[in-house]
């Protein structure tokens, strides 16, 4: 095994409009080594990764790829061409096509043909070989959509090093496995390494860096903070590292005086309707009262937005557990009922799910509202455009009018719309699911001077966020979520980044 | 002044396209066949397309919400075939007789019950198939692809496979082939021009009350003296052909279109069908219920349906075995050439009545130059594509 560096990362920045998502990041990784990657969320390590494979090309970012002693440039017309280096990539979702068969996913795209035909027995008897070679034990001829969960996963490995791949990234494996799987991904990625294939590892799970890595990178806000072997690391040092950082005056101090608990969830379960045997909330306990800000803090998957989705009546079935409002039990089956209870969700994806991009900020904003301006075949045009023109003037939206597209709007302006049009509605709770993702700094700071403002008027926040900081610079209490439970509620006093994620990742149990 | 308007027309232009093409179709066929011109086409020409047109009010709805009728041919010949039987059979009349109702009186009332019957059969169409797509969440395209087979076999039965002539009723007839006289549409005209400029200046002046920053007057004016102009014009010329007077089937099409077209700005049912085809999700999130917005859709493509239904009939003066075969097809054709779009949550009623005329136009030109019809949908078919494709083409330059 060489010693030098076989896949090196020198200097490389990155940025987008209005934010720096890499800077200055450097890492070098050796050959034939798992290499793991750790970071919160945002902390740039997809970015990263759309650069390896060449989803960000060559030229877009600053400072170099050196990949095999060479300079990797890849070109932006083909995000294939990193394949045909040898870099390959398994996706947090996956990616295949669920009524075709394991051999045909693995080399879709790429079929082997004799004249314009393809060449079935070539493709099952390759396919075969690639199984077997790197020990994964499923059949070609299988349908995709019977398999289960682990077994997609194999068959996108398969489908990644199905071109000899040297390097092979996984971005968050194991989020959606079972413990069973997981071992077996364990075993896999073993033989890989026997095989000398080269693995950059992903995940939210620290403790699988122990199980599996040589070697961890610690990321955090775009940066590199640390590259050590995970010999030198326990868990307690990777948390410290991954959160380790002074707050600054980012968030705007509030002057918020929480009043009386009015709305309680107690012992809450549901399933996914979609799939009865997926139980998505495995049981929530929390108060809310008003005037506060609760932050729910939780890695991606501890089933934040499921949780608030089903309290919105949009998503699980409850199974279990009471919704109380001011005292009295309620049940909420749709949007509709939850808005006449006075809740309101500004959804996670603003684009797919908060806004209608093709259509006006104005029209936008009343949509969940027009009942107010409308009688049976009537709506009155007028004291929509003036009510609309309010809010996007006391949120400042900044555009030329309330009749310009959505879609033509920054982020952060985007986001102001989807919460103008939940104000609107005179909510008594406004839950905002991650609302700050994928905004710039200075839109963010608006955001949460405005999220003081409504708490102070007396509505009532719950703030899901990703971001540690961002929970424990906005929040009155911090209820923590785990594997689609609640794993206790902090106090904005006692609670610390530590503490968070020791819960957040079960190390600690309430 | 001037350089006020020509900014204004240039923030506009898209919305003008449709109208620019319009006049260049007619330009180009009138240079070449000046019958084109004709006070006697002129009053064809929106009264042929009428049938199709009104189907197309109703159909913008559709494809904005991301669905498709194709039964509405079929759909509208159905009813088309009913309201012959009922008059070729005398299935009301009779009845009316015997209860002493005769002549002038028993041939509207008679009208009128078939009327009613036939929208209310169209309305119960789109019931049907609404309900299917909406509550069983069958696709539109398969829903309304088994309603076209459907009721091509309702026309077979009722026609028995022969033509049932409606020789009994004139008032029934005058629906589709009857004229207005001359002065009743010039008063009617009096009085839309009157509201027109009426409405110009009470929106205004609710803007002001609500503190919204209005347009520019001189514009809204200009605007608005060209529509008078136009409307104006069209009554002066059709007072002028061989059976003077403005059609009653273009009265008929004018008032539906002006509903649907306030039904789709001024209504929540409007408004929601374009979020609905916008992003279904956050329709859905925003408390909009999608099933009931969905059959309401189709209920009113159903009602519109019966609509042309009875024209159809009134139009041929019989139910064929044939009846609004291939008028689904230009429908369609005549929402997409007018703007919406084929994916939802785009589309206007405005501009499905003039992709209507500008199919209609195309085809009254090309038969008048004598063009074999074995060409005709060829070129209809290029114009199609092309018109979209030019429209996709300015929409990318504009974002």
């Amino acid at each position: 095994m060489e010693l030098d560096a076989f896949l090196e990362i020198k200097n490389v920045t990155k940025e987008f409009p209005g934010v720096t998502a890499l800077s200055d990041v450097s890492i070098s990784i050796k050959k034939g080594e798992i290499h793991g990657l750790c970071g919160e969320n945002g902390a740039g390590k997809s970015t990263l990764m759309k650069i390896l494979c060449g989803v960000y090309p060559y030229g877009t970012y600053s400072g170099d790829v050196v990949y095999k002693g060479k300079v990797l440039r890849l070109s932006s017309d083909s995000i294939h061409q990193a394949m045909r280096e040898g870099i390959a990539i398994v996706y947090q979702e996956l990616t295949l096509i669920p009524l075709m068969t394991v051999g045909e996913n693995i080399y879709l795209g790429k079929e082997p043909r004799i004249g314009p035909s393809i060449d079935w027995n070539k493709l099952y008897s390759d396919s075969d070989e690639v199984l077997k070679r790197y020990k994964l034990p499923i059949v070609p001829h299988e349908i995709v959509r019977y398999l289960g969960v682990g077994q997609m996963q194999m068959t996108e490995i398969a489908k990644a090093l199905s071109e000899n791949a040297d390097v092979l990234i996984l971005d968050e494996p194991t989020s959606a496995l079972s413990e069973a799987e997981v071992d077996k991904l364990m075993e896999i990625l073993h033989t890989l390494k026997s095989l000398g294939v080269t693995c950059i590892y992903i995940s939210h799970k620290l403790e699988e860096f122990f199980r599996i890595t040589d070697t961890v990178t610690v990321m955090r806000d775009g940066k590199v903070v640390t590259t050590q072997p995970t010999k030198q690391l326990s868990l307690e040092k990777l948390v410290n590292l991954m959160v380790g950082r002074e707050m600054k005056e980012r968030f705007p101090k509030g002057n918020r005086k929480p009043g009386e608990i009015f709305f309680k969830v107690e012992g809450l379960r549901a399933i996914d309707p979609a799939d009865p045997s997926r139980e998505v909330v495995k049981g929530v306990d929390f108060e809310l009262r008003k005037g506060e800000i609760l932050g729910i803090a939780g890695l991606m998957g501890s089933g934040r937005t499921e949780l608030v989705t089903t309290i919105f009546g949009e998503y699980g079935l409850l199974t279990a557990g009471k919704i109380i409002l001011n005292g009295k039990e309620i049940t909420i089956g749709s949007a509709r009922e939850a808005m006449q209870h006075g809740i309101s969700l500004v959804p996670e994806d603003r684009k797919r799910l908060g806004l209608v991009l093709i259509q006006t900020i104005l029209s936008n904003i009343s949509l969940p509202n027009l009942n107010r301006f409308a009688s049976f075949m009537r709506i009155n045009g007028h004291a929509e455009v003036a009510e609309a023109e309010k809010f996007s003037k006391s949120l400042s939206i900044k555009a030329p009018s309330v009749h310009v597209l959505a879609e033509s709007l920054s982020g952060g302006n985007q986001q102001k719309v989807v919460i103008s049009k939940w104000l609107m509605s005179e909510p008594k709770i406004l839950i905002l699911d991650d609302p700050t993702r994928g905004i710039d700094v200075g839109a963010k700071f608006e955001i949460y001077k405005l999220m003081n403002q409504l708490a102070e008027q007396g509505y009532a926040i719950i703030m899901i966020s990703s971001e540690l900081e961002e929970v424990l610079g906005m929040s009155d209490r911090v209820m923590v979520m785990w594997e689609g439970r609640s794993n206790g509620t902090l106090g904005i006093a006692e609670a610390t980044q530590e503490k968070i994620m020791a819960r957040a990742t079960g190390i600690e149990i309430a | 002044m001037f350089n006020q308007i020509m900014a204004a027309f240039k923030k506009n232009i898209r919305s003008y396209v449709l109208i620019i093409a319009l006049v260049v179709i007619w330009l180009g066929f009138g240079i070449a066949q000046p019958a084109y011109w004709s006070a006697d086409h002129i009053q064809d020409i929106f009264m042929q397309m009428a049938i199709i047109a009104i189907m197309a009010c109703g159909m913008v709805f559709v494809i904005v919400t991301g669905g498709i009728d194709l039964s509405v041919g079929f759909g509208a010949g159905f009813v088309s075939v009913i309201a012959a039987a009922m008059l070729y059979y005398k299935t009301i009349e009779a009845p009316l007789a015997s209860m002493g109702i005769a002549g002038q009186t028993l041939e509207v009332v008679t009208a009128l019950i078939v009327i009613i019957i036939c929208i209310a059969m169209g309305a119960l169409i789109g019931v049907l198939q609404g309900s299917i797509i909406a509550f069983l969440m069958v696709p539109p395209f398969i829903t309304t692809l088994g309603g076209f087979n459907i009721w091509k076999s309702g026309i077979l039965l009722v026609t028995g496979g022969k033509s049932l002539f409606i020789s009994s009723n004139d008032t029934y007839k005058f629906i589709a082939q009857g004229r207005i006289p001359p002065i009743a549409g010039f008063v009617i005209a009096v009085i839309a021009a009157v509201l027109m400029f009426i409405m110009v200046f009470r929106s205004r002046a609710r803007k002001q009350k609500y503190g919204i920053q209005v347009g520019n007057l001189v514009w809204e004016l200009v605007r608005t003296v060209i529509f008078v102009v136009l409307l104006f014009g069209y009554i002066v010329i059709v007072n002028k052909a061989y059976v003077p007077g403005v059609p009653f089937l273009v009265l008929i099409l004018a008032a539906v279109a002006l509903l649907m077209n306030y039904v789709s700005t001024n209504t929540r049912f409007g408004r929601y069908a374009y979020a609905i085809g916008g992003n279904r999700e956050a329709a859905r999130l925003s408390g909009i219920s999608i099933k009931k917005s969905l059959f309401s859709v189709y209920v009113t493509m159903g009602a519109l349906m019966g609509v042309s239904g009875v024209a159809l009939a009134a139009y041929v003066g019989s139910g064929t075995t044939a009846a609004g075969s291939g008028y689904e097809l230009d429908v369609i054709a005549s929402c997409i050439l007018g703007g919406c779009s084929p994916l939802g949550g785009e589309g206007t009623v405005f501009g499905a009545i003039i992709g209507a005329l500008i199919m209609q136009s195309l085809t009254n030109g090309l038969q008048m130059l004598n063009v074999s019809s074995n060409l005709q949908y060829m070129i209809k078919g290029v114009v199609l594509i092309l018109a979209v494709w030019a429209d996709m083409t300015m929409k990318k330059r504009k974002a």
